[in-house]
């Protein structure tokens, strides 16, 4: 399988390309007063509004670096009463296509509540790959934020 | 583009692969070449670090915000073949591999007019059929010789269903793809036979491209597979 890795901090992550429709390059985002401060804003993908969220504030509590290896993945999400929908992720270093067994992957060990989108992990000689989930990123309470539910889907 | 504040030490440069350098690399035992190297590459892969030129990102706005560069989800994908002086298309998904061209031997008291032989794909035997004898294709003109001066004869290997068809074709154009609603029906002029194999034509570029119906295409084989 291939995965998508992003590094914050140092530290490696892999997001499933399975998930990923599509990564872009970086936009002017819209943004949004008095969002929760992990919404970095709205941007325009296609003709449809699409939420972006600033996965190095979320994970490390700063802001994505504005470089040419920070990108936007559009990743899409099945909202619960709704039909698939799509989410922007800000993403700090993701440069790189790695393909991992699935097989491969091990319980991480540690359960966080605070943070169900951390998913197993891979070892390999530079450290370890942990494999994050966007459907857990968004906790049920955000869902309702971002995709209220008279929206009706797209 | 803005020059990178920090240059690596481009070892590359001063060092490299050369004979005649008083210092060799040791890394060049086990890479070879530079281009192996992990410095190389991660040298490389610090032009991505460096900040936003101007102007990048409201570039990339105007890209992402066209509608109608939009793959759309309907669109089908089809590899294009040339067979004479024709091209023909079958689906992306149903191609297992392209291959050159090699001899095809030539099966003795085999009745079915479709079937070549047997070739050798990556060391399996497998029934190489004339997509050209099916379709009632004229052997080829050499002017095409000098339209594609890249052609080259290849083995298309499909799976269509259940089997394995390896058809050798005239060249193999590269991929395109459709949607339904582009397709035109068959020319009138086609055999009855032939026409259900046709799942209609589109024009791509230049070229009027015949898009064939996999489903009949194996119906077809399979009943005239008759191996005694």
């Amino acid at each position: 399988m291939l995965f998508l890795q992003f590094i914050i901090d140092k530290t490696r992550y892999v997001l499933a390309a399975g998930n990923i429709i599509e990564v872009v390059p970086l936009v002017p985002l819209q943004i949004q007063p008095n969002a929760p401060a992990y919404i970095a804003g709205l941007m325009n993908y296609r003709g449809k509004s699409l939420p972006v969220i600033d996965m190095g504030r979320l994970f490390a509590g700063h802001d994505t670096a504005l470089r040419l290896s920070s990108r936007i993945v559009v990743v899409k999400l099945s909202v619960p009463s709704q039909k698939v929908r799509h989410i922007g992720l800000l993403l700090e270093k993701a440069t790189e296509i790695l393909t991992l067994e699935e097989t491969e992957f091990a319980e991480s060990g540690l359960e966080n509540p605070q943070a169900p989108y951390l998913g197993k992990i891979i070892m390999d000689r530079q450290g370890m790959l942990q494999l994050i989930s966007p459907q857990n990123i968004l906790s049920a309470m955000d869902l309702e934020l971002l995709f209220p539910a008279s929206d009706g889907g797209q | 583009m803005k020059k990178e504040t920090e240059k690596p030490d481009d070892c590359w440069n001063k060092i490299g692969v050369w004979a005649y350098s008083s210092i060799r690399c040791e890394r060049l035992q086990e890479v070879i070449h530079c281009r192996n190297c992990e410095v190389f590459v991660a040298a490389g892969k610090q032009i991505f670090e460096q900040e936003l030129p101007p102007g990048y990102q409201q570039e990339n706005r105007a890209i992402l915000a066209d509608v109608d560069t939009v793959t759309d989800q309907d669109c089908v994908s089809i590899i294009v073949f040339r067979l004479g002086a024709e091209y023909f298309s079958l689906p992306a998904n149903v191609f297992e591999t392209v291959t050159e061209s090699r001899p095809v031997h030539r099966l003795p008291h085999v009745n079915s007019p479709y079937v070549k032989g047997v070739v050798n794909v990556s060391g399996k035997v497998c029934l190489c059929h004339s997509l050209m004898t099916v379709l009632a294709v004229d052997a080829c003109c050499d002017e095409y010789g000098e339209k594609e001066p890249h052609a080259y004869k290849r083995l298309i290997v499909v799976n269509l269903g259940e089997g394995r068809y390896v058809f050798p074709v005239d060249a193999v154009k590269g991929m395109a793809s459709y949607q339904p609603e582009q397709l035109k029906p068959a020319p009138a002029t086609i055999d009855d036979e032939i026409r259900p194999l046709i799942l209609g034509t589109f024009q791509d570029k230049n070229d009027r491209v015949v898009v064939l119906n996999t489903d009949e295409l194996h119906r077809m084989l399979h009943t005239t597979r008759t191996i005694p």
